[in-house]
C-alpha cells in the first residue's frame, strides 16, 4: 500500500474528500444530529462547493443525453402513477397535514438541496474514474438515503429495524447501482429530476397509498433495477450474446425469475388470494409445529366444517386453529376453535369477518429464520 | 463487468431473502400477560355517633367503647355491672360513609376474650353483606346479654369487627 505523499496530488485530494464524506455521514448515521435534515444539506453543499473546487476534471458536468434526461423524467411520473394506482386495492391513507410553508422549509427544501448536492459530488467523483472513490462514494450516497429516510432512530424495534434494512438501505443500493450507472454515462440530471420527483412527493401529496411494507419493500428494491435493464437495452451498443440460443435462455430465466419474484411477493404480503405465514407458537404442535409455514387460500366466503384448519384474526394477532364447532345464534354463524395442542377450546368465538384465510399446505423449517430475526429483538 | 452482474444478482437474491423473512407473517398466542396491583386506600368510614339504647338496657348496667380506626374498624365493647341473667347491655353504633364512593360492609365478626360463655353478644346485622352508599349511614344495634350467673365478678370483653371495603 502506497504512501499518502507517494500519491499524486489530484489523487489525494479525490481520497481526501470521497474519505471524509463517508465518514461524515455514517458519523452523522449515529449521532442524533443526523436528523436535521436542514444541518446536513448545508454540509452537503459545503461538500459540494469544495469537491468542485478541489478536484479538476469538471467536464462530465456539461455531459448529458437529453433523451436519457427524458426518459428517467418519464419514468419517475410513471413509477408515482404505478404507485398511486395501487391505492385503488390497498386504499389511501393520510400522510400529513398537506403542504404548508413550514413544511416546505423544514423538510422539501432540505432535502432538494440534499439530493441535489450529493449528486454533484457524485458525478465529479465518479468522473474521476477512480474505484476507490468510485466505492466511496457509492457508500457515501446510500447513507445519506438512510439519513433523508429518518429511519435510524426507530431501528431498536423490529419493524423498525424492518423498514430501516428492506425500505430504506437495500432499495438505496439498487438505486445507487442504477444512480452511479446514469452519473457515469449521462451526466448528474437525469439523476437528480429522478430523486426529486420519487423523493419530493411524499411531502407534496397529502395521501399515500395503504400498501403493506413488505410489498413496499420489493416495490422500492426492483424500480431502480428495472429501470437500469431498460436503458441499458436499450442504449448500450454491445450485447452480452449474439445467438438466438442465447437470446431464448436469457429471456426463460428472466421471465422464471419474475415468475419466482413474483410469487414471493404475493405470498410475503398475505394481500393475495394466497398468503404464507411462519408458526410462531406452539399451539399446534404435531399438525403445525413452530418454524414451519403454512400457504393458505384467501378466505371468500367458502364453507368451513369442523375439523378444518384455518387462519384468523383475534385481538390484532394472526392465529392458527381448528374448528372444533360451528354454532349459528341469532342468525350469526359463530366458529369455535382450539389449538390442538392446547387443553381448553380458544375463548369466546371467531366469526365471518375475522377469517383470513383457510390453510392448504405447509412448508417445514422455512420459517425459522423468521423466528431467529424476531427472536433477537424479543 | 461478469463478476459485477453476479454481485448484483447475488446481492438482489440476499435482499429478496432478507425482506421474506422479516416481512413474513407470523402466529402468535392468544395471550393476556400483565400484573394487577391494587393499591390500599385508607377507607374513610368511621362511627358518627354512639348512644346507649337505655329502654333496652337494664338499669345499672354499664357500656363503653372504643373506635378503632377507619377502614377496618373495630368496637371494643366492655359491659359491666350486668347482675342477673337477662341483664343486658343494648348500644346503637352509626357508621357512616365519608368517601365518594360506595362500600361494601362485610358481616361483622365478633370475638370474645374473657368469660365468654357467661355473656352472648348479638347484633341486629343478620346475614350478608351491607353496601353503604357514599355518604349515608348504617345503625348497628350491639346487644351483650348475661346469659349464665355466678357467685364470683366476672368480665369478658368482645370485639366486633365489620371489615368495609371500597366498590360493591
Amino acid at each position: 500500500m502506497r504512501r499518502l505523499s507517494e500519491i499524486p496530488n489530484d489523487k489525494r485530494v479525490l481520497y481526501i474528500i470521497s474519505t471524509a464524506l463517508v465518514c461524515l455521514l455514517l458519523l452523522l448515521l449515529i449521532l442524533p444530529i443526523g436528523q436535521y435534515k436542514l444541518i446536513l444539506s448545508l454540509l452537503l453543499v459545503a461538500f459540494a462547493v469544495a469537491t468542485c473546487m478541489a478536484v479538476k476534471k469538471r467536464s462530465i458536468l456539461s455531459m448529458h443525453k437529453w433523451q436519457v434526461l427524458f426518459l428517467i423524467a418519464v419514468s419517475a411520473v410513471l413509477y408515482l402513477m404505478i404507485y398511486y394506482l395501487t391505492g385503488i386495492h390497498f386504499g389511501f391513507v393520510r400522510f400529513h397535514a398537506g403542504l404548508s410553508w413550514s413544511s416546505f422549509a423544514k423538510n422539501i427544501i432540505p432535502i432538494a438541496t440534499i439530493i441535489i448536492a450529493i449528486e454533484i459530488i457524485r458525478a465529479v467523483l465518479l468522473a474521476q474514474q477512480n474505484k476507490l472513490a468510485s466505492i466511496l462514494v457509492f457508500v457515501s450516497c446510500v447513507a445519506v438515503d438512510m439519513l433523508i429516510s429518518g429511519s435510524m432512530g426507530k431501528i431498536v424495534e423490529f419493524n423498525g429495524f424492518m423498514d430501516a434494512i428492506g425500505m430504506v438501505f437495500m432499495p438505496a443500493i439498487t438505486s445507487g447501482v442504477l444512480y452511479h450507472y446514469l452519473s457515469k454515462n449521462y451526466g448528474m440530471y437525469p439523476n437528480i429530476v429522478f430523486r426529486l420527483v420519487t423523493t419530493l412527493y411524499a411531502y407534496i401529496i397529502p395521501i399515500q397509498p395503504a400498501m403493506p411494507n413488505a410489498i413496499k419493500a420489493f416495490f422500492r428494491l426492483f424500480v431502480p433495477v428495472i429501470l437500469l435493464l431498460f436503458i441499458k437495452a436499450l442504449y448500450e451498443k454491445n450485447k452480452s450474446f449474439v445467438t438466438r440460443k442465447g437470446r431464448i435462455v436469457s429471456v426463460a430465466v428472466s421471465a422464471c425469475a419474475a415468475v419466482v419474484m413474483i410469487s414471493i411477493v404475493m405470498l410475503v404480503s398475505c394481500q393475495f388470494s394466497v398468503g404464507m405465514i411462519v408458526i410462531g407458537s406452539d399451539s399446534m404442535t404435531g399438525e403445525l409445529n413452530k418454524g414451519d409455514a403454512v400457504i393458505y387460500r384467501e378466505y371468500e366466503g367458502q364453507k368451513i366444517q369442523p375439523g378444518q384448519v384455518i387462519v384468523f384474526n383475534k385481538n390484532n394477532v394472526k392465529v392458527i386453529h381448528r374448528v372444533v364447532d360451528i354454532q349459528t345464534i341469532n342468525g350469526q354463524t359463530r366458529y369455535y376453535t382450539k389449538g390442538d395442542a392446547n387443553d381448553n377450546v380458544d375463548d369466546g368465538y371467531i366469526t365471518h369477518s375475522d377469517i383470513v384465510g383457510i390453510t392448504s399446505f405447509k412448508v417445514s423449517y422455512v420459517g425459522y429464520p423468521t423466528l431467529w430475526l424476531r427472536g433477537l429483538f424479543e | 463487468m461478469k463478476k459485477r452482474r453476479i454481485a448484483i444478482i447475488a446481492f438482489i437474491l440476499a435482499a429478496v431473502l432478507t425482506i421474506s423473512v422479516g416481512y413474513a407473517a407470523l402466529t402468535r398466542d392468544l395471550k393476556v400477560e400483565g400484573k394487577a396491583k391494587s393499591t390500599p386506600d385508607n377507607l374513610n368510614v368511621v362511627f358518627s355517633a354512639s348512644e346507649l339504647v337505655l329502654a333496652e338496657t337494664t338499669d345499672g348496667a354499664e357500656a363503653s367503647s372504643a373506635v378503632g380506626a377507619p377502614g377496618d374498624f373495630a368496637i371494643s365493647m366492655t359491659a359491666a355491672n350486668l347482675v342477673k341473667i337477662g341483664d343486658k347491655v343494648v348500644a346503637k353504633y352509626t357508621i357512616k360513609n365519608n368517601n365518594e364512593y360506595d362500600v361494601t360492609l362485610a358481616e361483622p365478626t365478633i370475638s370474645e376474650t374473657g368469660h365468654s360463655d357467661y355473656f352472648e353478644v348479638s347484633t341486629d346485622w343478620g346475614t350478608g353483606t351491607f353496601l353503604l352508599e357514599a355518604g349515608r349511614t348504617k345503625d348497628v344495634i350491639v346487644t351483650v346479654e348475661l346469659v349464665d350467673s355466678s357467685a364470683d365478678p366476672l368480665a369478658c370483653d368482645f370485639v366486633i369487627t365489620i371489615n368495609a371495603s371500597a366498590g360493591t
